[in-house]
């Protein structure tokens, strides 16, 4: 077996986010914004009767659980959670928090914020390119119980899609947060960022082609088992990054039902997987199943180059076959031929009494 | 005196961008490094040089003041790595190239994963590494039963040899070691292991304890062996055991135990399963080397045949092609000649001299030689002339897988040729020309067509020969009558018992399937000297004779002509 801990983690290092790094600006970026819009709101609304509304911010995703990988594109993204202290009761329309949001960020930044379905999508650039953007999800509460509720729809939608929908972003992060500790919670992150790395490589961007990251996220919480095992080399017990992304990939692979799609005439793949938290649906329910076998079927390939990597003796072939699924952050060392200039050694016939 | 290159190592070493942190001596041979694997890991190393590098590697083992010695195949306890068999390699002198070449070797070795099986594989090595370490022969074959067998013992009760408790391993022991054995007291118990097994190899000061064994046992035999096992529970002092274990590599191997009793109560027992804590005993290892047939002939690059040979002419190519037969793994002889040995022809004999000064018959002392050297090798040796011997039936040849006439006498081979042709049985003529010019051997009644009478042509001359016809003998004399030879030397019957040989074993192996004549040829400068010259055979090319022809078959030959097609 190939050891390329070393590799993994060097690659685990190249396309991790920085918590000083990049993570640094987001976060500046991050207070503007809030800043913006609780000043903005005083604004708006300091002369109604009702008051100025209070709102409170959370982070979320990947930022929020220290699980961000450095983007393709150079998009970052930060999700940022608006709770509004204001019951859905009195507000019918769940977009219309969203428009005031609009509204107060409206000429902060080059491209005008967006209302999207699930979110406020302010986008900052750098030279006309997107340089990373905060997509702000709304929340607000009810008279009847402790929930929060997320505004779902676009000023535009018809009534049916706007609507507001029991959420816990909160549970949701100390979900994630939990489920490891200690070394294992790191091994638990590597893994995590690997296949959100893989997803970027292998699976075009547009559409619902992708698997979502938090799809891969809670399917490693549930998933996913840390493993070590004694070094022969060091002496030690070390973690095996590729034995643990091996095992987990496998176990994803077989979280999928197999069916035999008549009209086809081959094998579909589904996976329903449930949010832990409210409100409980399936996280994978906008993948169709189209795009659902495709992400059985990479899985799978990852899975046998998983297995090639770990059969192969040599870190430089072994580290090679990997490139093609993590991409080019993923380091190779040098081969053997590079190296060791062997030169001319050679095994004849001649020698006598060969050992058996 | 040989003059010693001088390297400066610090500078190969500093060279070499793996390597960091060097420390010795400026024109030192030691060195302490860190090697720098490709995957990242950093090894600390020592490296010693000698004063013939590059015709010698350097030493390289793990610098154990910084380092533990991982367990890796190849990775002595010492952290001494051996990283090249060097049998069988010819490396680049140029130094720094070679140390490419260590580096890379020791680096696989670094990088090479330490499953089980590795162990396993080298399973005899790192069990010869085991320390308080006894050596014993084993010349007892395979079977799959328990068995009680023989153990010839030595000094203190040391154990020397296990063997099966029949006549024939007994008669074996007796030659091996030249002695008269009329009592083995001493027994042994073969326990052949049913279960792979997969645990760890013992090596050094590692050695399995007393209730280790006792699992081994337990765990890898069925109940019925362990039921028998138990039939032969005595109360000794000293009780032996040879085991075989399968591995995972679907070896065979085979160990020996000895287990010494140091203290405890007088009790029947087998102790090997049947652990008791208050029977204190010594268990010393035994490596076990394999005298048994299989294994022996398999590293000679022999044959584990049945064949049983007959062969007629003890002289210098018959003794040699006896001699080469049996090292060849070939075990049945019957050797049939009439003739002692002479102090003459000593020299080109296989017995050499102080054999022919006994004066006696060459095939009683070529059987006592083969059978001290072989064992396990029966010649049966007939003081006789072949043709008086097949005519009072003392030879029948139908009973021999094949027939090897080294006589050099045309005129009894003529009739030989004969008798061969009416059995079933493969034979093969060999003889040497004078003065080295070459030699011949004839396969035949193999296929129908071709026999020792197609090479005899009308005027009496031989197609095989390489001497053109002469009127003159070839044969010189020194002495009178009695002291008639051919002249040529050792080197040339050993060649010509060598294609016999090879002629005989592509026989017995199946490679060969046709009648054929097959020749060596040498030089005829002494031969041409001496007034004589060479037949156009002798101007065919190497390959032609060499590889073996069937040019030789004539249709119209009054032996083997009217043979219709087999």
């Amino acid at each position: 077996m190939a050891d390329i801990q070393k590799q993994f983690e060097d690659f685990h290092n190249n396309i991790k986010l920085k918590r000083f790094g990049e993570n640094a600006t987001l976060r500046e970026k991050r207070d503007i914004i809030i800043n913006k819009i609780k000043n903005g709101l005083k604004d708006k609304f300091e002369d109604d009767e009702n008051g100025v509304p209070s709102v409170e911010f959370i982070d979320q995703g990947s930022y929020a659980v220290d699980l961000g990988i450095i983007p393709e594109d150079g998009d970052y993204d930060i999700d940022e959670g608006a709770i509004f202290d204001l019951y859905i009761e009195d507000y019918e329309d769940p977009t219309e928090m969203k428009k005031w949001i609009k509204e107060i960020m409206d000429g902060h930044t080059t491209v005008p914020p967006e209302i999207k379905r699930p979110c406020v999508t302010i986008t900052y650039s750098i030279d006309e390119e997107p340089a990373y953007h905060v997509d702000l999800p709304v929340y607000a509460k009810s008279k009847y119980d402790d929930d929060l509720y997320l505004a779902w729809g676009k000023e535009n939608s018809n009534s049916e899609n706007k609507y507001w929908e029991v959420a816990d972003p909160i549970g949701l992060n100390d979900y994630i947060k939990n489920s490891f500790s200690g070394d294992d919670k790191k091994q638990f992150k590597r893994i995590v960022r690997y296949l959100k790395k893989w997803k970027d490589i292998r699976f075009t961007s547009s559409g619902n082609s992708q698997p979502p990251s938090v799809g891969i996220t809670i399917a490693a919480c549930k998933l996913f088992s840390p493993y070590s095992e004694p070094n022969p080399l060091t002496d030690k017990v070390e973690y095996v990054d590729l034995k643990a992304l091996k095992n987990f990939v496998y176990n994803l692979k077989n979280s999928f039902i197999c069916e035999w799609d008549y009209e086809k005439e081959e094998y579909v793949y589904s996976i329903y997987l449930q949010l832990p938290v409210k409100p409980y649906k399936d996280i994978f329910e906008k993948m169709t199943k189209n795009q659902m076998t495709n992400f059985y079927h990479e899985l799978d390939k990852l899975y046998n180059a998983l297995e090639s990597a770990e059969n192969e003796p040599d870190p430089h072939t072994a580290c090679k076959l990997l490139v093609e699924y993590f991409g080019d952050k993923f380091p190779v060392p040098e081969a053997k031929e590079s190296r060791y200039t062997v030169g001319k050694s050679n095994a004849p016939s001649s020698f006598s009494a060969l050992k058996e | 005196m040989i003059r010693i290159m001088k390297y400066n190592y610090m500078k190969l070493l500093s060279d070499k961008q793996y390597l960091n942190d060097i420390i010795g001596e400026e024109d030192g041979k030691v060195y302490k490094i860190k090697f720098r694997l490709r995957n990242g890991y950093v090894v600390p190393l020592i490296i010693v040089f000698d004063d013939f590098f590059p015709a010698h590697l350097p030493l390289v083992s793990i610098d154990t003041d910084c380092f533990h010695v991982p367990k890796k195949p190849h990775i002595l306890r010492s952290g001494l790595i051996c990283y090249l068999d060097k049998e069988g390699v010819i490396w680049d002198t140029n130094p720094s190239i070679l140390l490419d070449l260590v580096f890379e070797r020791v680096e696989d070795i670094l990088l090479a994963n330490s499953e089980i099986v590795e162990f396993h594989r080298e399973f005899n090595y790192y069990f010869s590494t085991l320390n308080n370490l006894k050596t014993a022969f084993s010349i007892y074959n395979k079977t799959n039963r328990v068995e009680q067998i023989n153990v010839y013992t030595g000094k203190n009760s040391a154990p020397i040899c296990f063997l099966a408790d029949d006549e024939q391993s007994i008669k074996m022991l007796e030659r091996l070691y030249e002695l008269k054995i009329t009592n083995l007291p001493n027994k042994a118990l073969f326990i052949p292991l049913d279960k792979t097994y997969k645990g760890n190899v013992p090596q050094g000061d590692q050695f399995w304890s007393a209730e280790e064994i006792q699992n081994l046992i337990l765990e890898h035999t069925t109940e019925e062996k362990i039921e028998q096992l138990k039939i032969f529970a005595k109360n000794k002092n000293n009780y032996y055991y040879l085991l075989e274990i399968p591995l995972i590599t679907g070896q065979r191997v085979r160990i020996g135990l000895w287990y010494k009793k140091i203290e405890g109560r007088s009790t029947k027992s087998v102790p090997i399963i049947e652990y008791d804590p208050s029977q204190v005993f010594e268990i010393l290892p035994i490596f076990i080397c394999r005298e048994d047939d299989n294994s022996l002939i398999k590293r000679g690059g022999g044959l584990t045949t049945n064949s049983r040979i007959l062969l007629v002419g003890c002289g210098s190519i018959g003794s040699d092609i006896l001699f080469l037969l049996a090292r060849s793994g070939i075990k049945e002889f019957t050797i049939v000649d009439n003739d002692k040995l002479s102090m003459e022809n000593s020299y080109r004999h296989f017995l050499g001299m102080n054999m022919a000064i006994k004066a006696k018959a060459k095939v009683d002392l070529l059987k006592k030689e083969i059978e001290t050297r072989y064992p396990n090798t029966n010649v049966e040796a007939l003081n006789t002339d072949i043709l008086v011997a097949i005519s009072n039936k003392q030879v029948d040849l139908e009973e021999f897988s094949l027939i090897i006439f080294a006589i050099g006498d045309p005129n009894v081979e003529r009739k030989l040729n004969e008798l061969v042709l009416e059995t079933n049985t493969p034979a093969i003529f060999t003889w040497v020309e004078a003065y080295g010019i070459g030699g011949h051997a004839l396969l035949v009644n193999i296929t129908e067509k071709g026999c020792y009478e197609c090479l005899i042509k009308e005027d009496l001359s031989n197609y095989a020969a390489f001497a053109g016809k002469s009127d003159i003998p070839y044969t010189m004399n020194i002495n009178g009558c009695s002291g008639t030879y051919t002249p040529y030397g050792g080197v040339d019957s050993m060649q010509t018992a060598l294609i016999a040989t090879r002629l005989a074993l592509s026989l017995v192996r199946g490679e060969t399937t046709e009648n054929c004549l097959v020749s060596w040829k040498g030089q005829a400068k002494q031969f041409r000297e001496s007034g004589f010259s060479t037949s156009s055979r002798y101007e065919e090319s190497l390959d032609v004779l060499e590889n073996g022809t069937t040019n030789f078959i004539r249709t119209d030959c009054r032996v083997c002509g009217k043979r219709g097609s087999r």
